[in-house]
């Protein structure tokens, strides 16, 4: 019971979620979709019906599919997680939603300061990529990685920012870097999933029934 | 001696059992958590959890619902208002104890 301080144990509990893999096989797939709905628009062409639909759609898109994810999670988690490790209901921290509200839209300020001042920088960028990837890799590494202390988290975050630069000064179109930022975000995310829901399911197997409590 | 050392004798002894504080300190960081969670976390039997949890929730500090999932039963607990106050006033006043023995 050493070194049992609050921080410590409150960060303990948040790995908890993380600790079957499930939360990342979700947004793994997820982006993974993401990837194929922007390749699929590249397909066609710009002004293509489909393609129309397909832009229009996005909003739709992902909404259904962060809702989705969230209600996939919690039903994997209730069969397969809480009846093995036991089930935690999380409490909403307030401060820590306005920190993160507060860290995305500095986030988004600073990116749209910079593609103000650095005209001639971003016109040989894509600048989406650009940003979804800093984007992307900040909420992985400070929103996941240090309120939870999971260190994979980093090595996405990371990967997600490398990627977001490098594909940011490819000679392909926006939709085909989205396509294969949100593609190779997603399948890295999904081996991390699958890997820790394999250590997860070895380490924790089924208890047999027992109404001991 | 001072008032800040004096009061160490007053802490609430129902939370300053080193297993009831774990579990204390758990729920405090959560909305709920079943016995299986708790029982992970704790490294503690089933017969002293279930004794520790009927302790505090005797005191008020822990309230305990027992139901079923399917055919499993399912012990969620819950830190009361008075248990966070409890816990929030134990912890103030070992800071103070703390501080003052640095």
């Amino acid at each position: 019971m050493e070194n049992n301080n609050l921080k410590e144990v409150e960060q303990r509990i948040k790995r908890y979620w993380y600790s079957d893999g499930i939360a990342e096989l979700a947004v793994g797939g997820m982006f993974a979709l993401l990837g194929l709905y922007f390749g699929i628009q590249g397909i066609f062409e710009d002004k293509s019906p489909i393609s129309v639909i397909l832009q229009v759609s996005l909003v739709f898109v992902m909404i259904a599919g962060f809702t989705g994810v969230g209600w996939l999670v919690k039903t994997i988690k209730a069969r397969l997680t809480y009846p093995r490790t036991g089930y935690v209901e999380y409490r909403v921290n307030d401060n820590e939603a306005k920190q993160r509200r507060r860290l995305v839209i500095t986030v988004g300020i600073i990116i749209t300061a910079a593609s103000i001042v650095l005209v001639d920088f971003f016109q040989k960028v894509d600048e989406m990529v650009l940003a979804t990837g800093v984007l992307v890799g900040v909420i992985f590494i400070s929103l996941r990685g240090k309120s939870s202390g999971v260190q994979r988290f980093y090595v996405t975050g990371s990967l997600a920012i490398v990627l977001g630069i490098v594909l940011s000064f490819s000679k392909l179109t926006q939709v085909y870097n989205l396509a294969l930022f949100y593609g190779v975000l997603g399948i890295v995310t999904l081996i991390f999933g699958v890997l820790v829901l394999i250590k997860y399911l070895r380490e924790n197997p089924m208890p047999e029934e027992d109404s001991n409590e | 001696m001072s008032d800040d050392l004096r009061g160490l004798t007053e802490l609430d002894r129902l939370i300053h059992e080193p297993a009831r504080l774990l579990i204390v300190t758990i729920l405090s960081t959560v909305e709920s958590a079943d016995f299986l969670f708790l029982q992970r976390e704790t490294d503690l039997t089933k017969g002293n959890l279930s004794a520790h949890l009927s302790k505090l929730e005797n005191a008020g500090y822990v309230k305990i619902d027992k139901t079923f999932k399917g055919k499993l039963p399912l012990t969620v607990c819950k830190l009361t208002e008075s248990g966070q106050e409890a816990f929030d006033g134990y912890r103030q006043q070992m800071q103070n104890f703390i501080d003052k023995t640095k």
